[in-house]
């Protein structure tokens, strides 16, 4: 038998060592915090007392001790996920957040506070745990026919993250007084009013945890290939069923008890691997008691006094603290985690003809008088012809939608030749974040801005951020793995930011609601101007790049024999990339998603070859946006929906949906 | 909660009501006898108060759904447009119902620029902009009165003034909390420097408990066991008409909740339903039901 010859696994002593050292961090900084609440003396009488007596006894037994415990246990719970989902997965980048598990929960739980908040009183548990199951069935759902291709999870994760987070922001625009504690929940903040969270969350682990033990040796079999696993006699559907059952009920009930909290579930499994525990057995104990110290670790520093009196969210923090970690174990291993995948056969091939032209221009101009002269107005439905009305209210707001839909069309199509990956977008680059930096950058520098310098900060932020990929990036000589998980890391840390901004409530809330939302409600005449002037800039320029981008096709060293030189043809084409999606964001907002869209459905028609395929996305974009721009003036009128978010909430459906009908 | 609070709350309610609407219709006859009435929107709420608190309806107002419920001790409106929301107000339909003035915010004068291609813009400086929200709010009524109205005195805002004078320092000091419950138990909203209870607790002579940061509307998201910091404070529950009800019942079973001294000592008080972005009417009508309860109180 196997199991015979089979070696304890070895623990390289950085584990235990890393371990012990956070722990006793942690240790420390507890005490220190513990200690301001109730003198040490005093620790054995409140514990043992079963009625506290003074109010500091109280806070020490039934708020701050709590507190550290669910700081453990969330922490633990979410190292726990993260490893199941990515062992069952086969899968590194695999998390509660990256596969839409923290955002359906996150979702019913506002939906249920808004619509029903009856339920909440039944418990939130079950509502975010079924809330986690059905976004995570959703992702597997679609994903089911292409195989389960590790890529093709992330991106299918990445656009039901998308669209809840889009119906989210959707109903904070509806209903902003309900949804006022869904900003608290998307911080994760740790304060305790109680044991009973703790214990429930407790129990839960406990059996999660119980389960994943029992089944610890043939969960390392899912490491083979299926055909393998079978031959041994073993079932992976139903292990996978089972493991991914638990990881989404443990990770459910840690946003139904303090709401999201991002990165630990993906990095901690990581530096333990980093960390030298290779076997699942290891793992399996030493993962989760890493993520549990260090989330202690952060929810400690996050308490101290300098600290914004405390009131700063634990969530927010960990992300922040976490994206590093994950950027600097990125830099130190040659990491094969997302090979960029063979172009799709090319079963439907169009090739464009005069027909194609005339066809593009005719829809494009009547798109262009129905979203200028049909309105409404206080009476109504009206075919508008007061030029006047429309050159001041109407003009701009198409042009520049136009506009930033042709420009994110054009660069998605840049960046995912450039780097030969299909889930590579502005958006999910970080670029459209950088952006978004930009843009907070600002508002806590000035309150009384204008456009203008809204523009400059957000190039300023794009570029910055962008350089930054490009400079990360460089010495994998621009690896599309590399790129995204710098992406993912920049997107998140800037997300977490803004979400603790808006947590904030204050004036400059609703600035960013609106800001992340990608209203053209704003727009003036000089920035459609400008838009439209790097638009047209865009159509000439690009062309250039044709013959590069056939080039590169054919593989980085038949690229090089002929002559090119990669890197720095990669380095010029991101930039400009940049550039092109700085002037989008500020008229639709980072989270549009007409980058990741537009490509994929020209790709989808059959246009495969660089510059049709430009042009085409470049069309595509802005047909998407013009009509979203339209939509969202009309569909609630007197009230308007940002076009940015339509875009998002038609465009993801459509996305998963091609996906799944693809083979 | 006890049931006598529930019932003095109820009856605190009507008498703010009444009060409102009496004061008002007074504010309407004395504008009926002036010139046509100007066409104003209002796009920040505290604005749209104090101009209809002197007797001029707007003609439409941002989110007026909202408003409404916000601001139910104002009498009906009738033939007032929705203009959509507070942030993102609709231009186009506000152009074309050709007002003579808009009213916004002044935290959220992005939109400046637009607005003024349609009409003459004032900015509401009463929320979001640090100082005095009542002084503020005083100064906002006089500009409204100078430049909206031909009425004589006593106007409007100055019997409001007038009723404010009366309760200035009122009431021995002593610290209160302002809160605004949270659907969740662990958290309450709590007002301090910048929110207009604030100023209007201030203004009776009492002092806020709650001393830390705030953000820039002057309320703070806390956990609910900060509370016990300053376990002598008297409470206040800002009404937020029948959400309140149902968070107090789910506060209850928050231990540091059951534990407040201030509960204990029945020193917890409901408010009637209050806009904590309204104006001086708002403030004048919370500042003496504030004297009344504390003056009763001791």
């Amino acid at each position: 038998m196997a199991q015979t010859v089979e070696r304890r696994p070895r623990i390289s002593p950085s584990l235990p060592f890393s371990v012990l050292f956070v722990g006793l961090l942690s240790l420390m900084l507890a005490a220190i915090n513990l200690q301001r609440v109730l003198p040490p003396s005093e620790w054995l009488d409140a514990l043992s007392s079963k009625q506290p007596g003074s109010l500091q006894e109280l806070l020490f037994a039934w708020a701050a001790l709590p507190r550290l415990a669910v700081a453990f246990l969330c922490g633990t719970a979410l190292s726990l996920s993260g490893l199941l989902f990515q062992q069952s997965l086969r899968n590194p980048l695999a998390e509660p957040t990256t596969l839409g598990t923290s955002a359906g929960a996150q979702a019913a739980l506002l939906a249920s506070l808004v619509w029903a908040p009856g339920l909440l009183g039944v418990g939130q548990g079950p509502i975010a745990i079924f809330g986690a199951a059905l976004a995570t069935a959703t992702v597997f759902g679609i994903c089911s026919r292409a195989g389960r291709s590790p890529i093709s999870i992330i991106l299918a994760g990445l656009v039901v993250n998308l669209t809840l987070g889009t119906i989210c922001a959707i109903i904070i625009l509806l209903y902003p007084e309900q949804s006022e504690d869904l900003a608290q929940w998307q911080t994760g903040r740790l304060e305790q009013t109680g044991w009973m969270p703790a214990l429930c969350l407790g129990l839960c682990l406990l059996t999660g945890w119980a389960i994943t033990a029992f089944l610890c040796r043939s969960l390392r079999l899912l490491e083979m290939e299926d055909a393998v696993v079978i031959s041994l006699g073993m079932k992976p559907a139903w292990l996978r069923g089972i493991s991914l059952a638990t990881a989404i009920i443990v990770a459910g009930a840690v946003v139904a008890t303090i709401g999201t909290i991002g990165f630990i579930g993906l990095a901690v499994p990581a530096l333990a691997r980093a960390l030298g525990a290779r076997d699942l057995r290891v793992l399996v104990l030493w993962a989760p008691l890493l993520g549990g110290l260090i989330l202690v670790l952060a929810d400690q520093i996050v308490q101290m006094p300098v600290f914004l009196n405390g009131q700063f969210p634990t969530g927010t923090f960990a992300s922040i603290l976490g994206a590093p970690v994950l950027l600097v174990l990125l830099s130190g291993t040659r990491s094969r985690t997302l090979r960029s995948v063979s172009r799709p056969m090319t079963s439907s091939r169009l090739l464009i003809g005069p027909h194609h032209l005339l066809g593009i221009i005719l829809i494009t101009l009547a798109l262009l008088a129905v979203s200028l002269a049909l309105g409404r107005g206080p009476s109504g439905w009206e075919w508008s012809t007061d030029i006047e009305l429309i050159k001041r209210w109407r003009l701009m707001r198409v042009e520049a939608s136009l506009s930033a839909g042709i420009l994110l069309g054009i660069s998605g199509v840049l960046i995912q030749r450039v780097t030969a990956n299909p889930m590579a977008s502005p958006e999910v680059m970080g670029i459209s974040a950088g952006a978004t930096i930009g843009a907070i950058a600002l508002l806590f520098v000035s309150t009384t801005f204008t456009s203008g310098d809204l523009f400059v900060a957000c190039a300023i932020g794009s570029l910055l951020v962008t350089s930054a990929i490009v400079i990360l990036a460089r010495r994998s000589n621009f690896a599309p793995d590399r790129i995204i998980l710098i992406g993912i890391a920049v997107s998140t840390i800037i997300g977490a930011i803004g979400a603790f901004v808006i947590a904030m409530g204050g004036p400059t809330r609703g600035l960013l609601l609106t800001w992340f939302s990608g209203s053209t409600h704003r727009v003036t005449q000089d920035q459609a101007m400008l838009v439209a002037a790097v638009a047209i800039l865009a159509m000439v320029v690009v062309p250039l790049f044709g013959r590069s981008l056939e080039v590169l096709e054919l593989g980085e060293d038949n690229a090089r024999a002929l002559g090119l030189p990669v890197s720095a043809t990669r380095g010029a084409i991101i930039l400009y990339s940049a550039i092109s999606t700085a002037a989008a964001t500020i008229i639709v907002g980072p989270a549009s998603f007409v980058g990741l869209l537009a490509p994929h459905m020209v790709r989808q028609i059959g246009i495969h070859r660089p510059l049709p395929q430009i042009f085409a996305s470049a069309f595509a974009g802005g047909a998407l946006m013009l009509v979203a721009d339209w939509l969202g003036r009309t569909l609630i009128f007197p009230w308007q929906m940002p076009a940015g978010l339509l875009t998002a909430l038609i465009g993801g459906p459509l996305f998963l949906y091609s996906m799944r009908q693809r083979r | 909660m006890i049931p006598t609070h529930r019932f003095e709350r109820r009856v605190h309610r009507r008498t703010a009501i009444l009060g409102a609407a009496a004061f008002v219709l007074q504010g309407l006859s004395a504008r009926a006898a002036s010139t046509a009435a100007p066409r104003v929107a209002a796009i920040d709420w505290a604005a749209a108060e104090t101009l209809i608190a002197v007797g001029i309806t707007p003609i439409a107002i941002a989110d007026l759904a909202g408003f409404r419920a916000s601001f139910a001790h104002l009498p009906d409106m009738v033939g007032t447009i929705d203009l959509g929301s507070t942030w993102e107000p609709n231009f186009e339909l506000l152009d074309r119902l050709k007002p003579d003035m808009i009213y916004l915010p002044s935290w959220s004068s992005l939109s400046r620029a637009q607005l003024e291609q349609i009409a003459a813009v004032r900015l509401c400086d009463i929320h979001g902009k640090g100082g005095d929200p009542i002084d503020k709010a005083r100064s906002f009524g006089e500009s409204v009165l100078n430049e909206l109205t031909t009425m004589s005195e006593p106007s409007a805002i100055r019997q409001l003034e007038a009723r404010l004078q009366r309760i200035t320092r009122k009431i021995s000091p002593r610290p209160v909390f302002l809160l605004n419950l949270r659907s969740t138990s662990r958290f309450v909203n709590v007002y301090a420097t910048g929110s207009l209870p604030d100023s209007a607790l201030v203004h009776v002579g009492l002092q806020n408990a709650w001393q830390g940061p705030v953000n820039g509307f002057g309320f703070a998201s806390i956990g609910a066991e900060k509370l016990l910091q300053s376990p002598d404070a008297s409470i206040v529950v800002l009404n937020q008409n029948d959400r309140t009800t149902e968070m107090l019942s789910r506060l209850e079973r928050n231990i540091f909740w059951a534990s407040m001294p201030a509960l204990r000592a029945g020193r917890v008080h409901v408010s009637p339903p209050i806009s904590v972005f309204g104006g001086l009417l708002s403030a004048t009508t919370f500042a003496e039901w504030l004297a009344d309860t504390f003056d009763k109180a001791t």
